[in-house]
This record gives C-alpha cells, sequence and structure tokens, in this order.
C-alpha cells in the first residue's frame, strides 16, 4: 500500500500543529509592545558599526602617533645634541619697533643700513656658517654665545653667488621666517620689489609673489629663498628697507645634521648590500636562484632611491631657506599672519593629522590590497543598509 | 479605514497570522517578537494600508517579512536557524495526555519536515496550506510572480509527499487489484 500527500492532508496537518501553539491577544494599546520591539542598544547593528568605527580610527590614530613620534624624537635627540654643541635654535618675535639706526656690535639684534651693504659683502667674501661674518667691519645677526657650525671652505655651487653652502660634513640647518610690513600708502610695489633686490643681492630668488594693489587696503605677499647662511642678513636687510615698519616677525631653524648624515650611512650602506648581491648574482646557476637574488637587488635599489630622494629634498631645504614677507598700507587691516594654533583647535588638527599620518604609514606598509578590501567593504555595508531601508520602506 | 475598524481586524487576525510565525519560524517567541513588530508596524502605518482584497495579502506580506529578518538575524547572531532548539518548547493543549502526546508527536514531526523545507518553499506552503491565501494573494505577499508561486508549491508538496514524518500521518491509499 502507498500513501500520498493530499492538499486536505496538508491543510489537517498544518492546521494541527499550528493550533497547538496558543496564540496570545494583541491590543494596540499594549504595553512593553514598544520594549518588546525595540533591539539592546548593544546589539543594534549601528551601535555595533559605530563602535567598530571608532576602534579602527583610534588604531590608525595611535599608529599616526607612533610614526609622528619616531620622528620628531629623533629630530629633538639632533636638535638637542646640536644645542649642547653650541648651535641654537631661535625664534624671535617683534613689536612696531623701528630698527634703531648705527647699530654695529655683534650680538645686536639689528644693523644699520650702512651695515646692509657690508654685511652682504662679508658674505660675498666667501665666509660660510650660520653665525655670520665680521669682516668688512659690519655684523650679521648673531644667534647666540656659540656659533651654529664652523667656518669651514665654501661648497662649490656657491661660487657664482659668492655665499659658501653647506658643505657637506658641515652642519645642516633649515631655516624659515615670516615678517608682516607696514609701508606708506602707495609704497607696497616699491616694497616687494626691495625685498626682491634683497633676495637676489644674497644670492637668492623669489620663489612667489602676489599682489593685490586694487581696493582700500592693498597687499602684496613675496616668499624669498635665499642660501640659508644668508638668512640672517636677509631678515636684517628687509628690515632695514626703507619706509617700512616691522609688524612682527618670527624665525624658525631645526638642526638636521644627523638625520641627513643618517641617510648618507643607510644609502651607502644598502649600496653596498647592493653590490654583493650582483656579486651573488653573477654566481647563481638557476633560474630560481637569479629570480631570488634579482628581487632582493629590486628590493635594495628601491630602498636606495627612496633615501636617496628623501636625501635630496632634505639638502635643497638645508641648502636655501624660506622668508615670507606680507606688506601692507598703514592704516589698513592688519594682514593676516599664519597664527599659531592653540588648545582644541590645535589638538583637533593635531588628531586630524595623526590619522592621516597612520592611514599613510598603513597603506605604506600593506600597499594597494587594505585600499581595496576597505573599499570593498564599505560598499558592502552601504548596499546592506541601503537594501533594509528599501525592505522596511516596502511595508 | 477607522481606527476602531482596524483594530477589529487586526485582532482577528492576530491568532493565525502568529501561528503562521509559528510555523514558519518553529519558535514561539521569535514568532511573538516577529508578529509584535509587524502590527506595530502595520499600526503606525495604516494610513498605507490598501482597500478591498488587497488588505490580507499585505499584512501577511509585512508579516512574512518580520519573520524572515528574524530569521536572518538569528543566523547571522549564533549560526542556526531559528527553531532548531526550539522544537521540544511547544507547550501542547489537548483532552487528554494519550492525546496530548499524540498531538505532540505530530506537532513534532511536522515541525521537522518544515524545518527541511527551505525558506522559500516553506513561506509559500504554510500560507497556501494554513493561512489561506490564494496563489495570487501569496505572490502578492511574498513579492513574486503567481507561476513562481505555484512552481514552489508544487516543489514543497512534492517534497513533504516523499517524507516519511508527513506521511507516516496519512492514511494509506487502499492498493487497486
Amino acid at each position: 500500500m502507498t500513501s500520498t500527500l493530499t492538499d486536505d492532508d496538508l491543510i489537517r496537518l498544518l492546521s494541527e500543529t499550528a493550533e497547538s501553539f496558543p496564540a496570545p491577544e494583541w491590543s494596540p494599546d499594549r504595553p512593553g509592545d514598544e520594549e518588546r520591539v525595540r533591539t539592546p542598544l548593544h546589539e543594534r547593528p549601528a551601535v555595533r558599526w559605530l563602535v567598530a568605527a571608532s576602534l579602527v580610527i583610534a588604531l590608525v590614530s595611535a599608529v599616526g602617533i607612533g610614526v609622528d613620534g619616531s620622528r620628531s624624537s629623533s629630530d629633538d635627540s639632533q636638535i638637542a645634541a646640536g644645542k649642547a654643541a653650541g648651535s641654537s635654535v631661535f625664534e624671535q618675535q617683534s613689536g612696531r619697533v623701528p630698527v634703531p639706526a648705527g647699530a654695529t656690535s655683534s650680538g645686536s639684534t639689528g644693523t644699520s643700513a650702512d651695515t646692509l651693504t657690508s654685511a652682504s659683502a662679508g658674505s660675498a667674501s666667501g665666509a660660510s656658517g650660520s653665525s655670520g661674518s665680521t669682516s668688512g667691519g659690519g655684523a650679521a645677526l648673531s644667534l647666540g654665545p656659540a656659533a651654529a657650525a664652523p667656518a669651514a671652505a665654501p661648497a662649490p655651487q656657491a661660487a657664482t653667488s659668492g655665499v659658501a653652502a653647506p658643505a657637506p660634513d658641515q652642519g645642516r640647518i633649515v631655516k624659515s621666517g615670516q615678517m608682516v610690513l607696514e609701508v606708506a600708502k602707495g609704497d607696497v610695489s616699491a616694497t616687494l620689489t626691495g625685498v626682491q633686490r634683497v633676495a637676489t643681492g644674497q644670492g637668492g630668488l623669489v620663489f612667489a609673489s602676489s599682489t593685490q594693489e586694487s581696493g582700500p587696503s592693498p597687499t602684496g605677499t613675496i616668499t624669498i629663498r635665499v642660501p640659508v647662511a644668508t638668512f640672517e642678513a636677509t631678515v636684517v636687510a628687509v628690515r632695514e628697507l626703507k619706509g617700512v615698519q616691522v609688524v612682527s616677525a618670527s624665525t624658525k631653524a631645526a638642526d638636521v645634521t644627523a638625520q641627513y648624515a643618517d641617510l648618507q650611512t643607510q644609502i651607502r650602506t644598502l649600496k653596498a648590500t647592493r653590490e654583493r648581491y650582483l656579486v651573488i648574482l653573477g654566481q647563481a646557476n638557476t633560474v630560481g636562484e637569479v629570480l631570488s637574488v634579482q628581487q632582493r637587488i629590486d628590493g635594495v635599489s628601491g630602498q636606495v632611491d627612496q633615501l636617496e630622494g628623501r636625501l635630496k629634498v632634505l639638502g635643497a631645504q638645508s641648502a636655501m631657506s624660506t622668508l615670507a614677507v606680507t606688506v601692507t598700507e598703514k592704516g589698513a587691516p592688519a594682514a593676516k599672519t599664519a597664527v599659531e594654533k592653540g588648545g582644541l583647535s590645535k589638538a583637533w588638527d593635531d588628531a586630524k593629522d595623526n590619522f592621516t599620518g597612520g592611514v599613510e604609514a598603513i597603506v605604506r606598509a600593506s600597499g594597494g590590497v587594505l585600499i581595496v578590501g576597505l573599499s570593498l567593504i564599505a560598499l558592502w555595508f552601504v548596499g546592506s543598509l541601503g537594501y533594509r531601508v528599501v525592505r522596511r520602506r516596502m511595508v | 479605514m477607522e481606527d476602531s475598524e482596524l483594530e477589529a481586524w487586526l485582532q482577528e487576525d492576530y491568532a493565525r497570522a502568529y501561528r503562521t510565525a509559528c510555523l514558519v519560524l518553529r519558535d514561539r517567541d521569535e514568532a511573538q517578537d516577529a508578529v509584535q513588530e509587524a502590527f506595530l508596524r502595520v499600526w503606525r502605518f495604516r494610513s498605507s494600508i490598501p482597500s478591498g482584497e488587497g488588505r490580507r495579502p499585505w499584512l501577511y506580506r509585512v508579516v512574512v517579512n518580520s519573520c524572515l529578518s528574524r530569521a536572518r538575524a538569528q543566523i547571522s547572531r549564533t549560526g542556526k536557524n531559528t527553531g532548531d532548539e526550539a522544537l521540544s518548547r511547544l507547550p501542547y493543549l489537548g483532552a487528554g495526555p494519550d492525546v496530548r502526546a499524540e498531538q505532540s508527536q505530530l506537532a513534532d514531526d511536522v515541525l521537522a519536515a518544515l524545518a527541511d523545507l527551505p525558506e522559500h518553499l516553506r513561506v509559500p506552503l504554510v500560507l497556501r496550506f494554513w493561512a489561506g491565501l490564494s496563489e495570487k494573494e501569496i505572490a502578492i505577499a511574498i513579492e513574486r510572480r503567481p507561476g513562481t508561486v505555484k512552481s514552489r508549491l508544487h516543489d514543497a508538496r512534492n517534497r513533504l509527499a516523499l517524507d516519511p514524518r508527513m506521511t507516516a500521518w496519512v492514511a494509506p491509499l487502499e492498493a487497486t487489484q
């Protein structure tokens, strides 16, 4: 005998099964319904995703802080070593104080117009080092009790400008500065031209320049780059321009000598390693051996290229210093200078920098795999969220 | 539709919807939560309830969606289907202990057989043979074409017809001589 399942059988069996479940009553005012429907906070997917995202951001920022910390601690140690050796990192701010005329002694904060020429001449005599020369009777800006770098023979590239550049094994200082000047009505362009002449006179060049001559408050900005040895003299020379009143001036210097030397050492070591690999390559017999050694050579070559690039950048930064000058007319609203942020604003900027630094470090380490993976995850998340929203709306 | 009329309609259909959810999810607590959520949603969005014959399949669409969301959430949380551990928790009502035992066994077998059906076959089967929806109404409820519903019902019936747990409760055909 066989049996088969008819529709009536199905109806009967499902009915008997379903009716074994006692059905509760329903009312729209039933207390506790909202609570029944509400999912516990920790079980909600959105909350879980938020917590996960926060953890990821914190982790990436921590990586960024770690990367930044390792870089700055090596900088700090170099600067501390430099300070101990007598080099100085200086900053100065000044108010609306006209430069005193006739100041000639070393250690003074300014020089007269007469000494501008002699300072330039002194520089042109070939002395190097950021302490400035004392020949010709003029005094360049003194950096402090001890010279920043010992005087040395001028480097070859300084021959045309008459200014010595740091020799390869000498101290390397990255210097930069900002100045805001006030001039009489109609003198903005002339002052900018004066700054340009100072730059070329010091063996430097104009990096960028812009003016806004129409409107109630004409302003102009000019960024010049001069050999690092003549930075202080350039600052003095700009102060000494005719009809100029200094609203604010700030300068900064960082000693990157150890960093530079470290890069050179790393490059030498890597090149020696590459040479050894090349010798081994000549001894390789099988295709597998050749490929393995070639892979290592490629890796080392890549590192050498990277480090040489960094060395070049550091060299350029320490060879030529940067001075940004803003010129405004008297009576016009004060030009906005780059103000150092503090408090919460700085903390926010630091947090952003740390996070992006961390992301860069991770991406660099993992290559494109991480970017592709994260993009796919983000797409999947957006897609599933959208699907749920659409499904709910279809109710 | 007036609120009082709607409330009466929902109360009338609540038990059937709840039992539908029990058959789909095979878990009383999950079914209760799913149907509560569905009915709350229906109550909140009562202005969008269609009128006439479309009302019932629309209600079951909400209930089915709520059940499926719960089932998928359960799987993603625990990796298990709802009802896998719930079969033993069914309360059984009956006249006497023998009847209750028999009912219990029947329910166990039917639920076990339903558990072996994939979701896309189980849902139309329950809506057809328990909730009493027509194929056209089932198509509205599960958002598929009527042809798809017919095909799925046919598949589900064939599978259950081969399941000894179901056929054990069916009277055998007399052999023809």
